[in-house]
């Protein structure tokens, strides 16, 4: 780019200029730096600009009336913030999922005439028979003991995922549910006023509209996964010995069902559950009712505002970088902070993994770490000026 | 699935959120909407002022292609189609609605001179340089605008400019062409003298 040539300031970029010499009006607009410069208003172009301005001046009256032809092509630029267009797609999205809701289906005797709805009603008998004895046992109907866990105003939606693509399920509150296939979720058509529960077999993504005063549960094989509003996905198909649970962002804690049961009977009771962060997972085995926290595979940044090239340290204190972190991926960083006091890093890592990340800092300070429940735990040698 | 959800924004091409997007992924119709939403605004401008009508058939739009989103094509250019659509939907739009219908436009070299001599007239010496271009815009007709619009500040080459509005690439350079003439040359600042060349022009 000729932009570039700025930077050396040299001879080479004033015989450049010369080439603009002989420009007209029609010319700056037919070029893509120019235009560049006016609809955009990069800093770095504006530079240029103004010192071919500056150094013939005969072209400011062809600049200004190319500046405002083009200003008048630009004419109409909306106004928008980031939040509208969020809200506006919130809105295609719940419009299309309301579209469906109300999708009124005419009963099957108005659709057909009444022969095809004769051979078809004696075909369906015999197959509905076959089928009621064959899958008796497994039906599943709405009112069976396990979703009676689920209160809430209306009647209860068992959605069943048949097919082979993840299914979009928008709840009443807001939130909303990627249903993966071979599972289903169970919720009220309104919520309670005071808590809002949902039961899921298989698994799904969730990401919950956050409502401090209204907590989100969700019931899965003997567990319970509590939040105010995160997202998350949880794995738990009944053919599966490990139940998994990984927060993407937010906390998540989740408990035994029993130990649910407490709260009901004490105002505070001390629960035995585990809490999760993002970046985080727990396994928890089923037979041996034990859960194990660890660090998902690949920690992604959860902090929106940090950027990859905020990881750039020159001379910075250790237990600053180590915030960075801590702030950038939502994992705990456990450090001895009088040990790191006089440490400092200088280093340069932008899009490396965190796992690459810490092992390059490690080698840089000559440290080492381990996870730990969840958790990064720093052994650093104390470091003197 | 969930693995696609967390792939950060900034790193999907238009061509893999459209394809996310097929898939079931509502998150992609974030990303299409924070790249498209200002530039189709920006495009729907130039056919109507009326803003939310403008928004409204984007909605329509998207809503429509959640409706459809399994059976929709792989455009080579995302944003090309978006425009398309959006022009399309947008005309049928505007007469459809009854408050909306305008005299159709003359689109003739007559008409365009008759405008361009109407602009000449409406000036005189002392007007300033910058308000007599936004007059002479004031002159042109949308289609010019448009092919201006999708020209310079979209940066689209004729091709393109020619399969998004349906009309021939003849056709785009002659409209462009009508357009930028007027800072060629001069006429811009000496008037007068450039309505006397127009009529030699047109009558011999």
């Amino acid at each position: 780019m000729r932009f570039f040539l700025i930077v050396s300031g040299n001879q080479q970029y004033f015989n450049f200029m010369n080439e603009y010499e002989n420009f007209k009006t029609i010319d700056f607009v037919n070029d893509p730096g120019f235009r560049d410069w006016i609809f955009h208003r990069k800093q770095e172009s504006g530079l240029f600009w103004n010192a071919l301005s500056e150094k013939h001046p005969h072209l400011r009256g062809e600049m200004e009336v190319a500046r405002s032809f083009l200003l008048n092509i630009a004419d109409g630029q909306p106004a928008v913030t980031d939040d509208y267009i969020e809200q506006f797609a919130n809105k295609i999205l719940s419009k299309h999922q309301k579209r469906h809701d109300r999708q009124v289906v005419k009963p099957f005797w108005q659709r057909y005439s009444v022969s095809t709805f004769s051979v078809a009603a004696s075909v369906l008998l015999i197959l509905g028979f076959a089928w009621f004895y064959s899958a008796g046992s497994k039906f599943a109907f709405v009112s069976d003991p396990e979703t009676s866990q689920v209160p809430g105003q209306g009647e209860l939606i068992k959605e069943h995922n048949n097919s082979d693509v993840a299914k979009i399920i928008s709840l009443a509150d807001g939130s909303k549910v990627t249903l993966q296939p071979r599972s289903s979720l169970t919720y009220p058509a309104a919520f309670d006023k005071s808590i809002r529960v949902v039961r899921l077999d298989g698994q799904a993504f969730f990401d919950v509209a956050r409502n401090p005063d209204q907590p989100f549960l969700v019931h899965f094989n003997k567990l319970v996964v509590k939040v105010l509003g995160t997202s998350f996905t949880i794995r738990s198909f009944d053919s599966e010995e490990k139940v998994l649970v990984t927060v993407k962002t937010g906390k998540v804690s989740v408990f035994d069902n029993e130990e649910l049961t407490k709260t009901k009977e004490e105002p505070n009771p001390s629960l035995n559950g585990i809490v999760l962060t993002a970046n985080q997972e727990i396994y928890y085995k089923k037979d041996e009712k034990q859960f194990q926290k660890s660090l998902i595979a690949n920690p992604v940044i959860v902090d929106r505002t940090v950027r990859e090239e905020d990881f750039v340290f020159e001379e910075t204190p250790l237990i600053e970088v180590f915030r960075k972190f801590e702030k950038a991926y939502g994992i705990p960083i456990i450090v001895d902070e009088n040990q790191v006091q006089n440490c400092t890093l200088t280093a340069s890592m932008a899009d490396e993994p965190l796992i690459e990340k810490l092992n390059l800092m490690c080698k840089a300070i000559h440290a080492s770490y381990e996870m730990i429940d969840g958790q990064i735990v720093m052994n650093v040698r104390s470091c003197r000026k | 699935m969930d693995k696609l959800i967390e792939i950060q924004q900034v790193n999907i091409t238009d061509t893999v959120a459209w394809a996310l997007f097929k898939s079931g992924d509502d998150q992609s119709l974030n990303i299409l909407l924070s790249r498209y939403f200002r530039p189709l605004l920006h495009y729907g401008s130039k056919f109507s002022k009326d803003r939310s009508l403008v928004e409204d058939v984007i909605q329509d739009l998207f809503l429509d292609f959640l409706e459809r989103r399994t059976h929709l094509g792989n455009p080579v250019s995302i944003k090309n189609y978006l425009f398309k659509c959006l022009r399309n939907n947008l005309i049928r739009a505007m007469n459809d609605n009854m408050v909306n219908i305008e005299m159709p436009e003359k689109e003739d070299l007559f008409a365009d001179f008759e405008n361009i001599e109407k602009f000449l007239v409406s000036l005189d010496e002392s007007t300033e340089l910058t308000s007599k271009i936004t007059r002479f815009f004031s002159f042109l007709t949308k289609r010019q605008k448009e092919v201006l619009f999708l020209r310079y500040y979209e940066n689209l080459d004729n091709d393109e400019i020619a399969e998004m509005m349906g009309i021939s690439k003849q056709s785009v350079s002659n409209l462009l062409l009508k357009s930028i003439n007027v800072l060629r040359e001069n006429w811009i600042f000496a008037p007068f003298l450039f309505l006397h060349k127009l009529l030699l022009i047109n009558w011999f």
